[in-house]
């Protein structure tokens, strides 16, 4: 707000019947206005997007950390990070990929449930609105709550395994935090937990929008339930549908807060996200450098990725524009 | 495009939902009511017996375990607490006002060019963790690692897409017209803006402003990777517990959890609406 | 007459007989001495002039530096970055620092694998905001590289805190080990953080007749690691929630687990060249032994901190545990220790055989705090000073048994003198078996980038230990990481550490190492 008043002096538009110059003048106006309304934003996003793009990759050609003296002090050592991260380091091309294999089987989990509940959110029943908003509450849980709670649930005398124990006998609950794929299993139930709302509320809103024309029609054409959802009504849903998986992707990208509360990445590497790997890089072991070049390629392959994705809605966030 | 009824087999797997989503929930705020005897016990305890809320207290008081004859905490929340609140209020004031601005812009001005919506959309992309490594070697020579200051500024840039594109789809719905009669009356644009287009979207504003808040509340990353030992948030104390290896204060950091996560599900439950529209940048309205 | 000269002439009294023990310490206390010295120069076999001037010596150096530095300095905190649950041995002498130099303490505690973070992080930030920091000893290579602490080696040759004294200076070689960075002293020792064997004494007297029936030989404390294994297995009885053995399998623990059974087969970390010697037959062999103690280990042992550990054990959940000296502690104290205390039997690390026949001890160094001055502090030389009075023989003797922290006996004189204190909390022979296996403790990775090697070292010998990689691969990935680390940090500077550990070592371990020949 305060931006509004800051610029208020410099824009005094005329209510004087316009002359061919005023109409020149205003538009000149409308569009100063417009890009001093815009400028603290765009000053802000340039400081969070290019200029780390720009240090990390000074910073990568170079060998600081700060065991080796002061920052002006750092050698370049050319590709020696990139070489080391891509063809050495295999931890690191390893957490890329786990990233993404979190990523697809999160969200297909996410999507699948997110649906099934959504759907059955169309029928009728009482206590809709109170249901509707218990749902949605793991989405207004911090992450690092929702790490800690799900490591309380997970530990070997935790409600969960005493559930397993209650219902398939004595030693059948595993010890969760101990085995590569029963920690990917407690990392990928976390998450599902967390944001499968997030699918149930963007699907729940795109289902009600759909119209009921056409619905109507092929019930009166005789489609039976199942094929007027899947060729009628889920075509018409693919746009949320879509939109849906664009946001989720660009957030598990990031996959951090759960994951550190949850395993710290263990055992060994096998839940470390790419996120988790670069934390470990820069700020456990201060590798600053080393940890500048592996930020900067997975700067570069989100903007990539995310860009790819927003590809298809791209338009759809666009189309209100004034 | 359904209206029927739910049937049994279908109720039930509504409840099973239901009690899957509230457990997690449940857990957390029994834990932070369980005395110390109480918190890791074999088998676990799922209601405590004698509920308490020393737990609570210890947060601000770490002697107050003392009662169960229980050490190891030695820091109070307290520190933590304030930070939360300076470091989410300051930078969600800023960031709604400056997202408010750029909405208006892009809105009505198609300020900046096809591009920058975009541009500003990808702020939001980039992992944390990325975008520390940069930050963390610049603060560090400026001065503003370990400040408040420094925190807030990162809080304002990351939260800036969501509150832009929210607010956005707000003003968006506001009709051109309401605005250009005002003016016709005299006004400037910036007090047409002001007095006719702000308080139409005034149901707007607060959702995006608590939904930044949210935001901002729960942030972990930087603020771990920036506060050393001035600054400290709830996020960063909670992990800090866990980690205590003298021993996991699973009662406190379930209390400073339930503490942490109050604020947020009002705040939710509030703009409930209007999640859809904050969380997909205003491409789903409601 | 100084204060000094009357303490002196009341030491050559004693000395002499014209005075006895008790008006001696009564005067002592008169003259501002605090008991634990009295204490020691009294029992001195030295006599009591000789003992007063030199084990005194340190405690009072330090303290006239204070002195003058405290009155001296404009900022009267000194603040102190310490890992969380070792604040119970500094804060006895919060309020003598208060009331007699004007001195407030302040501490700020972190987890304890946080505060080597911490000090890096101060490094980047340079908020001036410890004084004293106290880290382990694997910290000082890159926290003096990145020049977050001061080379104090100045320091103590002005001030001379006896740290090579053979009588009282820090046990060799954890006095080099433990202190020295290239030969220069980066911090000062205050926490004898070595792994000894503790078992249950109870159990050896119940059990002895069927166990040598079996197995042919006494029951005792195990004498090497085959015996270890034995007993282990003779004594498991998970039906009765009773486990062979309590050590660690869990991540961040493990490593030791391992580098403690690689150190017995006389195989260090790096060969004089700085290649990985663990991914050897030794290093097999000891994943092996891992792998088959498997069976009769606690069912926890894969989540173990060293607190559930200690937990467990206390509460009668195993025969065995390898412990810090803390642990001990926490198992002879009725209150941690409710189904032990009173029956813990102790011994140094068991042995293995060499190719030549030979029986090879080796100990492990892990962890190991120590004070560090900051070199952002407002009054280093202050800072100094509480070092270096805080680990003096004589404070440091008084610290060690106080409940709440962790810091364990360093020095000679805690275990070869020890004060009555110290007695009543390790006991005599617990304080041998500390000394005994100090002497041939080979410490952690305690060379420029000390935390990432063992990470990684960690991460393969716990993927290893559930099964998740074969020995083999564990190992070769272990020494693929390692390489690279040495290679990114710089091989020269690496191997230049690496040479100043390996020459102060026992000879035993020196020679079994080949590490005799490097030097």
């Amino acid at each position: 707000m305060t931006a509004h008043s800051d610029i208020a002096p410099s824009d005094v538009s005329l209510p004087a019947a316009p002359s061919k110059d005023a109409v020149k003048k205003r538009g000149t106006r409308r569009k100063a206005l417009g890009r001093t309304l815009l400028l603290p934003g765009q000053l802000i996003s340039l400081f969070v997007l290019v200029v780390p793009l720009l240090v990390a990759f000074y910073m990568s050609f170079t060998d600081w950390s700060p065991t080796r003296g002061a920052l002006s002090s750092a050698q370049f050592i050319g590709l020696f990070n990139y070489e080391e991260l891509l063809v050495y380091d295999t931890r690191f091309v390893e957490a890329v990929l786990r990233t993404l294999v979190f990523g697809v089987v999160c969200l297909s989990l996410e999507f699948l449930i997110g649906l099934g509940l959504a759907v059955l959110f169309l029928r009728r029943f009482r206590g809709k609105a109170l249901l509707f908003s218990m749902l949605l509450t793991p989405m207004m849980v911090l992450p690092v709550v929702v790490g800690y709670t799900f490591w309380m649930l997970f530990q070997s005398n935790g409600p969960i395994n005493q559930l397993i124990e209650l219902t398939l006998g004595a030693g059948a609950a595993p010890d969760w935090f101990k085995s590569a794929i029963s920690a990917q299993i407690t990392v990928v139930v976390t998450e599902v937990w967390h944001w499968t709302p997030l699918f149930f509320l963007i699907l729940l809103s795109g289902l009600n929008a759909v119209p009921e024309n056409p619905v109507r029609a092929a019930v009166i054409l005789g489609a039976n339930p199942r094929q007027v959802f899947w060729r009628v009504v889920l075509p018409m849903l693919l746009p949320v549908i879509v939109i849906a998986f664009v946001i989720r992707a660009m957030e598990i990208i990031k996959l951090f807060d759960e994951v550190f509360m949850l395993t710290r990445g263990g055992p060994g590497s096998s839940t470390e996200t790419i996120s988790l790997y670069i934390y470990k890089l820069a700020f456990n072991d201060f590798q600053l450098a080393y940890g500048a070049a592996a930020a900067f390629l997975v700067l570069i392959g989100t903007l990539g990725l995310v860009h790819l994705l927003l590809t298809p809605v791209r338009n759809q966030l666009l189309e209100a524009r004034g | 495009m359904s209206d029927r009824p739910l049937t049994m087999p279908l109720a039930l797997v509504l409840a099973l939902a239901v009690i899957v989503t509230l457990f997690p929930v449940f857990w957390i705020v029994m834990t932070a009511i369980k005395p110390p005897t109480d918190w890791n016990a074999v088998p676990a305890i799922w209601v405590p017996g004698e509920p308490t809320l020393v737990n609570f207290r210890t947060l601000f008081d770490p002697e107050a375990l003392g009662v169960y004859g229980v050490g190891g905490v030695s820091e109070a929340a307290t520190q933590a607490v304030f930070g939360s609140l300076l470091a989410s209020i300051v930078a969600t004031a800023l960031s709604v006002g400056i997202g408010l601005a750029a909405a208006i812009a892009i809105s009505r001005y198609s300020g900046g060019g096809r591009a920058t919506p975009l541009v500003i959309l990808s702020g939001r992309m980039f992992p944390p963790a990325a975008i520390a490594v940069p930050f963390v070697i610049i603060f560090s020579t400026i001065g503003l690692i370990d400040t408040y200051f420094g925190l807030i500024a990162i809080y304002i840039a990351v939260t800036l897409p969501f509150s832009t594109w929210m607010l956005k789809s707000f003003v968006d719905e506001v009709p051109k017209e309401v605005e250009e009669a005002a003016m016709i009356d005299g006004m400037t644009r910036v007090k047409a803006h002001l007095t006719v287009t702000i308080p139409l979207i005034k149901g707007g504003l607060f959702a995006t402003t608590l939904f930044i808040f949210i935001l901002n509340w729960s942030e972990f990353l930087f603020a771990l990777v920036l506060s050393y030992t001035t600054i400290e948030t709830i996020p960063v104390r909670l992990a800090k517990y866990v980690t205590a290896t003298a021993g996991t204060l699973y009662g406190v950091q379930a209390a400073l959890a339930v503490l942490a996560m109050i604020p947020l599900v009002i705040a939710g439950f509030l703009i409930q609406n209007h999640l859809a529209r904050g969380m997909t940048f205003g491409a789903v309205k409601r | 007459m100084s204060n000094r000269d009357k303490l002196q002439s009341e030491a050559t009294k004693l000395d002499v007989g014209s005075i006895s023990r008790r008006t001696f310490m009564s005067r002592m206390a008169a003259l501002g001495v605090s008991t634990a010295v009295a204490n020691f120069i009294v029992q001195s076999p030295l006599g009591a002039s000789k003992a007063l001037a030199a084990i005194a010596g340190p405690e009072e150096r330090a303290w006239e530096l204070a002195k003058e530095m405290a009155a001296k300095a404009e900022k009267k905190t000194l603040t102190l970055l310490i890992p969380t649950g070792s604040i119970g041995n500094m804060t006895p002498y919060v309020d003598k620092w208060q009331n007699e130099l004007g001195i407030a303490l302040e501490f700020i505690e972190e987890p304890d694998e946080v505060v080597h973070t911490k000090g890096m992080q101060e490094a980047v930030a340079k908020t001036g905001r410890y004084d004293v920091m106290m880290p382990t000893a694997m910290s000082y290579p890159d926290w003096i590289d990145s020049g977050v602490i001061y080379d104090l080696t100045e320091w103590t040759e002005t001030y001379n805190p006896e740290l090579f004294n053979p009588d009282f200076g820090v046990v060799f070689p954890a006095s080099h080990h433990a202190q020295l960075y290239n030969g220069r002293v980066a911090g000062l020792l205050n926490d004898g953080d070595q792994i000894t064997l503790i078992g249950r004494g109870d159990y050896i007297e119940a059990k002895a007749k069927e166990f040598e029936d079996k197995f042919g030989y006494p029951l005792t404390m195990p004498k090497t690691w085959k015996q270890y294994y034995e007993i282990a297995s003779f004594m498991h009885d998970p039906e009765n929630n009773f486990f062979g053995s309590l050590e660690y399998r869990s991540r961040y623990y493990v490593k030791w687990m391992f580098m403690q059974r690689l150190m017995s087969k006389g195989r260090l970390y790096f060969d004089g060249d700085m290649n990985p010697t663990f991914n050897s037959d030794e290093g097999l062999a000891a994943l092996e032994d891992m792998l088959a103690m498997n069976a009769y280990l606690h069912p926890d042992a894969f989540s173990f901190t060293w607190s559930s550990n200690y937990n467990s054990f206390g509460r009668g959940e195993g025969f065995m545990n390898i412990v810090w000296p803390s642990g001990y502690k926490y198992s002879m104290n009725p209150k941690t220790g409710p189904a032990t205390h009173g029956k813990i039997a102790a011994t140094v690390m068991p042995s293995d055989t060499l190719a030549d026949g030979t029986e090879l001890h080796a100990g492990l160094f892990c962890w190991g705090y120590g004070y560090a001055v900051s070199k952002y502090s407002a009054n280093p030389e202050l800072a100094y000073a509480y070092a270096q009075w805080m680990t003096s023989p004589t404070i440091g003797a008084d610290a060690i048994p106080y409940l709440g922290g962790y810091s364990d006996p360093y020095r000679v004189n805690h275990m070869k003198d020890p004060t009555p204190r110290l007695v009543d909390t390790y006991g005599t022979p617990y304080l041998e078996t500390l000394y005994d296996n100090m002497v041939n403790t080979v410490p952690d990775f305690c060379l420029p980038g000390g935390f990432e090697y063992q990470d990684a070292l960690d991460k393969e010998i716990h993927a290893c230990m559930t099964g998740a990689k074969s020995p083999k691969e564990a190992l070769d990935d272990a020494a693929r990481s390692v390489d690279r680390i040495t290679r990114r940090v710089g091989r020269d500077k690496v191997k230049a550490s690496w040479m100043a550990l390996a020459k102060n070592l026992a000879g035993p371990i020196k020679k079994a190492s080949g590490a005799d020949g490097w030097v």
